[in-house]
């Protein structure tokens, strides 16, 4: 063979055998069937064991035992609950082919539910094991076959099956058994709690009757305890064993609160998974491009209208400057999107803290971050507070928070979020990573948070971050290239993003009883990692609950959310319960049932300020020149977002001159209030028409009337939103319901023009003032309004 | 980041058959990447793997089998065509007619499968079968007719079949054009990469900011029309219009572009269709490689075919040459109809779909000298821009109604937003901020209307100015940062990512 040939034969046959491989690769990775350890997080070691934790991966095992592979002294922790409904029928794990599972299974005190198995043969959860099976709980489904049992059928002598539970129907043609069937290994601490009356046929059934008993009995008292909530025969009842003729409860599985091996990643495997395609392609690339300058150019076969006016050099240039000028582009975009267009996220805005300062670091969703006022602790009780909270922030988000305040500085006090230990979800929308994920510091916590909240599809978007808020731009707006509200980067934000709504008060939802929300295990997990995390570095937590308008709906959940506080030592306060002492009304709601106003935010403070600074001892810090940020903070914010009450009267000559009529009143107040009389006997006096303003006794409101005067000015019938002048948008609940929802509040416009003044009547005061009927005059330059000096005023 | 962050699992979720999918950029960077470091001769053969590839992940093993399975028909029968003596007419009709009915069958079972209410038969829906059908019907029947010739290497004709750009939205590629330009290799030019990557972000443009951005509104709009008046009902058959072109156009700019990189040239499929003056122009400007190929393959054939000469006889000695005429243009048009509104749909809405523009185009061809004559008559000068203009005008509105009529898959639909149109006109919503509430912001509709413009800007320039070749002799700093801009736009005015659902291509089904 002449040499060349041989080189052209041996590159041939190496590309042929890549691609080849290529291709199966892709098959294989993309066959259900196929098996790959590496496929589980973990190593599969005692330390490190493989982590299950979906149903997608139990069914990766199963699929791996019943194709052959054993497991043999490989360790698996399943870390949440798992559901399999939805899968259909499920097949054992092993079958009667020898084909068995042989390493260790921990529940970790975790439960399958609706284990739906039917098998022509033998039927379980595992059929054939030469291992072991922990702290493992079938909470329901069915079990059916000729044999059939719960855990196990046809176990060897070195098998264990221990600390487990089992309320599956077992349905068995032949032979009906409550755990295990044909089974030679042992059997610790477990226990049938179904209701099977093929089992309880058998011989055990006297014991399990009685057990079933006894369990119930217990159970019922603890029922009462905790005013049914659902989760709690899981976690609190969890074994209980025979010893001696009598029964004994223990703490099911118990929870195991080290930090899980399992979930930490494995980042260099998992990135030479992922990165090994890229090598691959890249080696094929370079091989083929070096195996080309070897081959004389092969005459183009056919003739290109090659047209070649610059020189090479020149073109070159063009496709490099062009990607200099993209890359800037793409800097600067990411930039006025990413920082400008809403303020800034907590997380940024904490970076530039002197974290050392804080005392009081409130962690959570939006339930404290826009719910506690920080200017108010600062301001009457003098606490340096930073709110580091985000969107339907979850208990994995808020953990890495709190590990990122750990690095920077030693906070007295954590407030904690309790509300979203019932927001059951596996990830997270990624419109909330905004404030959760994306502005985090690139660092291990920020990756490991990112790898929790979302799915694996989905990290790519969240690790760059452009894709989610490149859509930003239709907020920018002149300001975002010329300042921000509050300057972020002198560390004067503290986080608190106050809310403006008003809402419709009158159909708010008060909540009337229990609804059958569930726990969410996998909040629940974090939160009690959070609880270890503080406890090991001896910071104390408060477990705040906000109040709400919908209170009742969660009174159970947050009962529960306290026994998890008990078991730790961590003070527990529900606001929704103080009413009385922090004189919370329902006119202190915005626009939603959740989510307080600006007035409501200050009542909360007020009474956590004071037991903050009574429980943890905290300093007043006011008058010390090392906290002038807060003290710069309030005044930005009194500045900025509260209007001034002592204008008013300008505003309503104003309004008298330009003979226009037109006043919103939010609803909510009572005919009566004196407040309101006098108010109106101002406008009265001014010559301002009040018959625009009508009283509605019934609802101790006062409403614009449809279909009146002002509102056909404005078209009410016609729309719900109007768009302001200035860029805010009023929303109204109906056409005929006039109470609404105004999003600005930040800015006033001065009198020129004037037609419409916004009033909170909840405080009396003034809010904003707007130009309805006058768009063309624009020119109007914005202006900071000077401090409101009644706002302490309730 | 999309470079380095491979994932072959994800890879093959997202690539998923769509245009606007970082993945599919990534395969396409790395099938240029393999293509010109392959020797010369066997770059075609990457072109193959990757096309191969594409449709497979896209789609799955069955949906590659039928392109697979039709290409070994069409080659077949090519060959056996060209063995057949001339003199054995009928051995050589038998060959060409079993292998275009083969095909038209194939093609027919899946019209059926897709648009049958019952879902009686049920298998996957093969990608871009109505596209790759008719181009190998053409094929074969040009080499029927010897405009071509037959191929005679099977996995070159597959490349053929599968080249993936064209294989999802088209065009319907000849392979006169097209057959020999894959396989013949082509040597990198800096040319070629620029105009190409060129094509692309004008086709992302139109794609991505504009269409898609309009068919938020579009599809809320006509989904309750009964809210909403004949103004607005009206104003959104403008935009629907607007957005099926810039859909469907931006996607053929795009794989235009992409074989442009290759050093491949595409079929134009538009050529400024808004500009037309009536319609049978229209439909030569519209979607030209089908209008081409129902011109080439249906309508010359029975123009010229000796049945149509003989009713046409017997027409002219029994009414007349006008009458003989007037058949010679209904029986031919209608029949294309009948096949066009059939490939683009088999519901009664694209029956009269079809209706409508068979009878326009009749109409319009029979009794155009009596619009002269009507024209002269009303001293109308139709040479003036003016009437040029307001014919485009009046095309236009025939086109954005038959599209609103194709869009309703009822036709009762249609009925009632007409009526709308015309009693129920309530003009105020249009002005009121109704517009703002249809799914679009105000922000948003603004970027839509303004590429709505912008792209009619530049059509109209087009006519007159090779604007990508100017752009491409530009100073070197003022092309670089005006490109780069141009993708910036594009990526931030885009409708992509999680906070959007990019629209699936409207033609992807046909």
């Amino acid at each position: 063979m002449e040499k060349s040939s041989k080189v052209k034969f041996i590159f041939v046959s190496v590309l042929f055998c890549l691609s080849c491989g290529m291709i199966s690769l892709l098959f294989i990775e993309n066959n259900p069937h196929y098996y790959d350890p590496c496929k589980f997080w973990g190593k599969g070691t005692k330390d490190h064991p493989y982590v299950i934790a979906t149903g997608k991966d139990l069914a990766r095992l199963r699929d791996a035992v019943n194709k052959g592979y054993q497991f043999k002294d490989k360790y698996f922790e399943q870390i949440f609950d798992i559901d399999l409904e939805g899968d259909g029928v499920w097949q054992p794990i092993g079958n009667n082919q020898g084909r068995f599972f042989g390493g260790h299974y921990d529940g970790r005190g975790h439960v399958i539910k609706n284990l739906h198995i039917e098998a022509d043969d033998k039927a379980a959860l595992f059929v054939g094991l030469s291992g072991s099976i922990k702290n493992l709980g079938l909470e329901s489904g069915r079990v059916q076959g000729e044999h059939a049992a719960s855990f196990v059928v046809s176990g060897s002598s070195n098998a264990v099956i221990k600390n487990c539970y089992s309320k599956v129907e077992i349905l068995g043609k032949k032979s009906a058994a409550d755990l295990v069937a044909d089974y030679t290994g042992r059997v610790d601490q477990c226990l049938y709690l179904g209701e099977s009356s093929d089992v309880l046929k058998n011989i055990n059934g006297q014991y399990i009757r009685e057990f079933n008993q006894n369990l119930r009995d217990s159970l019922g008292k603890r029922q009462e305890k905790y005013n049914g909530k659902k989760r709690m025969e899981l976690d609190d009842v969890c074994y209980l064993t025979l010893r001696d003729g009598q029964v004994e409860f223990a703490r099911w599985g118990g929870f195991d609160h080290n930090v899980p091996r399992g979930i930490k990643l494995e980042l260099a495997r998992n990135l030479a998974g992922k990165y090994s395609a890229v090598v691959i392609l890249c080696l094929v690339f370079i091989f083929m491009f070096l195996r080309r300058r070897h081959v004389v150019q092969a005459e183009a076969t056919c003739v290109e209208e090659a047209v070649v006016k610059d020189s090479r050099a020149f073109n070159y240039s063009c496709f490099l400057l062009t990607l200099i000028f993209l890359v800037i582009g793409l800097v600067a975009a990411n930039k006025v999107l990413k920082t400008n267009t809403i303020a800034s996220s907590p997380i940024r805005c904490f970076y530039e803290q002197d974290a050392g300062k804080i005392d009081a670091v409130i962690c959570g969703s939006s339930m404290v971050g826009i719910n506690i006022d920080v200017v108010t602790l600062w301001s009457e009780y003098g606490i340096s507070s930073y709110a580091l909270w985000g969107s339907a922030q979850t208990y994995w988000n808020t953990y890495y928070y709190i590990e990122e305040v750990l690095k920077y500085g030693r906070p007295q006090v954590i407030v904690l979020d309790a509300r979203m230990l019932f927001h059951n979800v596996e990830y997270q929308a990624l419109y909330h990573q905004y404030t959760n994920t994306i502005e985090m510091n690139i660092n291990g916590n920020w990756l490991e948070n990112i790898q929790l909240t979302a799915p694996q599809t989905d990290w790519v978007e969240l690790a760059v971050g452009f894709p989610i808020y490149h859509a930003r731009y239709s907020n920018i707006k002149k300001n975002n290239f010329l300042m921000s509200d509050i300057d972020a980067s002198a560390g004067v934000d503290k986080g608190w993003r106050p809310a403006y709504g008003h809402g419709n008060i009158a159909n708010l939802y008060i909540g009337s009883g229990n609804t059958n929300v569930e726990v969410s295990h996998k909040q629940e997990y974090y939160l009690r990692k959070i609880f270890e995390l503080c406890s090991s570095r001896e910071i104390p937590i408060v477990l705040v609950a906000a109040a709400t308008a919908n209170r009742n709906e969660y009174l159970s959940y947050l009962q529960y959310a306290e026994s998890i506080a008990d078991e730790y030592g961590v003070n527990f306060v529900d606001l929704n319960r103080k009413d009385g002492e922090t004189r919370f009304t329902k006119y202190d709601l915005d626009v939603d049932n959740t989510h307080e106003n600006m007035n409501g935010a200050r009542k909360m403070a007020l009474w956590l300020g004071k037991y903050l600074r009574d429980k943890y001892q905290l300093a007043d810090h006011r008058g010390d020149p090392a906290y002038e940020s807060w003290n710069l903070y309030e005044h930005k914010m009194l500045e900025l977002l509260y209007p001034a009450i002592t204008e008013t009267e300008d505003y309503l000559q104003q309004l008298a001159r330009n003979d226009q009529r037109v006043i919103f009143i939010q609803n909510g107040v009572r005919a009566d209030d004196e407040k309101y009389k006098a108010f109106l006997e101002r406008v009265d006096s001014m010559g301002i028409s009040i018959g625009d303003i009508r009283p509605e006794l019934e609802n101790g409101c006062w409403l614009l009337e449809a279909g009146s005067e002002p509102a056909r000015r404005l078209d009410l019938q016609q729309e719900r939103r109007i768009m302001l002048p200035g860029g805010h948008i009023i929303e109204f609940a109906s056409p005929t319901d006039l109470s609404f929802h105004y999003d600005g509040g930040r800015w006033r416009k001065p009198p020129a023009g004037l037609s419409c003044i916004v009033i909170d009547n909840s405080t009396g005061e003034l809010f904003d003032v707007v130009t309805l009927f006058n768009p063309e005059n624009e020119n109007f330059e914005a202006r900071p309004i000077a401090p409101l000096e009644t706002v302490t005023h309730f | 980041m999309y470079i380095g962050a491979f994932n072959l699992i994800q890879f093959i979720d997202d690539l998923s058959m769509n245009f606007v999918s970082g993945y599919f950029l990534l395969f396409v960077f790395w099938l240029i990447l393999f293509y010109y470091a392959a020797e010369i001769q066997h770059r075609w053969k990457v072109l193959l793997a990757g096309s191969f590839l594409f449709v497979l992940l896209g789609g799955g093993w069955m949906v590659t089998l039928v392109p697979v399975l039709a290409t070994g028909v069409a080659y077949i029968a090519a060959i056996a065509i060209e063995n057949t003596e001339k003199k054995e007419k009928r051995k050589r009709k038998y060959w060409v007619s079993s292998a275009v009915l083969t095909l038209l069958a194939a093609l027919a079972i899946s019209k059926v499968n897709i648009l049958d209410p019952w879902r009686t038969i049920d298998f996957i829906f093969p990608i871009g079968i109505s596209y790759y059908t008719f181009s190998l019907v053409a094929y074969v029947a040009d080499v029927y007719w010897k405009r071509d010739k037959a191929e005679l290497s099977y996995w070159r004709l597959l490349l053929f079949t599968l080249w993936f750009p064209k294989i999802l939205q088209g065009p319907i590629a000849r392979h006169k054009n097209l057959g020999k330009q894959l396989v013949c290799g082509h040597v990198f030019s800096y040319d070629n990469l620029g105009a190409g990557l060129q094509l692309m972000l004008w086709g992302y443009f139109k794609k991505i900011v504009v269409a898609d951005r309009l068919i938020v509104l579009v599809q809320s709009s006509f989904g309750n029309y009964h809210e909403h008046g004949g103004a607005l009902v009206l104003c959104m058959i403008v935009l629907a219009a607007f957005q099926l072109y810039f859909d469907f156009s931006g996607c053929v700019d795009i794989a235009r572009g992409i074989s442009r990189v290759f050093g491949i040239d595409l079929e134009q499929n538009f050529n400024h269709p808004f500009f037309a003056q009536n319609a049978a122009e229209f439909w030569r400007r519209w979607h030209m490689t089908l209008s081409s190929w129902f011109l080439d393959y249906v309508y010359m054939p029975i123009l010229i075919s000796p049945t149509l000469m003989k009713v046409c006889r017997f027409f002219s000695n029994k009414y007349g040459k006008r009458i003989s005429m007037a058949v010679r243009t209904i029986i031919p048009v209608s029949i294309v109809w009948v096949f066009t509104s059939m490939w683009h749909g088999t519901t009664a809405n694209f029956m009269v779909w079809g209706c409508y523009w068979g009878g326009l185009i009749i109409i319009g061809t029979i009794f155009n000298e009596e619009f002269g004559q009507l024209a002269r008559l009303l001293r109308i000068n139709r040479e003036a821009s003016s009437w040029k203009a307001l014919q485009m005008v009046r095309v236009f509105m025939i086109f954005a109604v038959g599209h609103f009529i194709s869009t309703n898959r009822m036709v009762e639909d249609s009925w009632e937003m007409a009526r709308k149109i015309f009693i129920d006109i309530r003009p105020w919503e249009l002005l009121d901020g109704t517009l703002y509430n249809l799914g679009l912001d105000r922000v948003n509709f603004e970027i839509a209307i303004g590429g709505i413009v912008f792209i009619m800007a530049v059509e109209v320039v087009q006519t007159k100015l090779d604007i990508r070749r100017a752009v491409r002799e530009w100073n070197v700093v003022v092309r670089s940062f005006v490109y780069a801009m141009a993708v910036l736009l594009v990526l931030i005015f885009g409708v992509w990512g999680p906070e959007y659902n990019a629209a699936a291509f409207a033609y992807m089904n046909f």
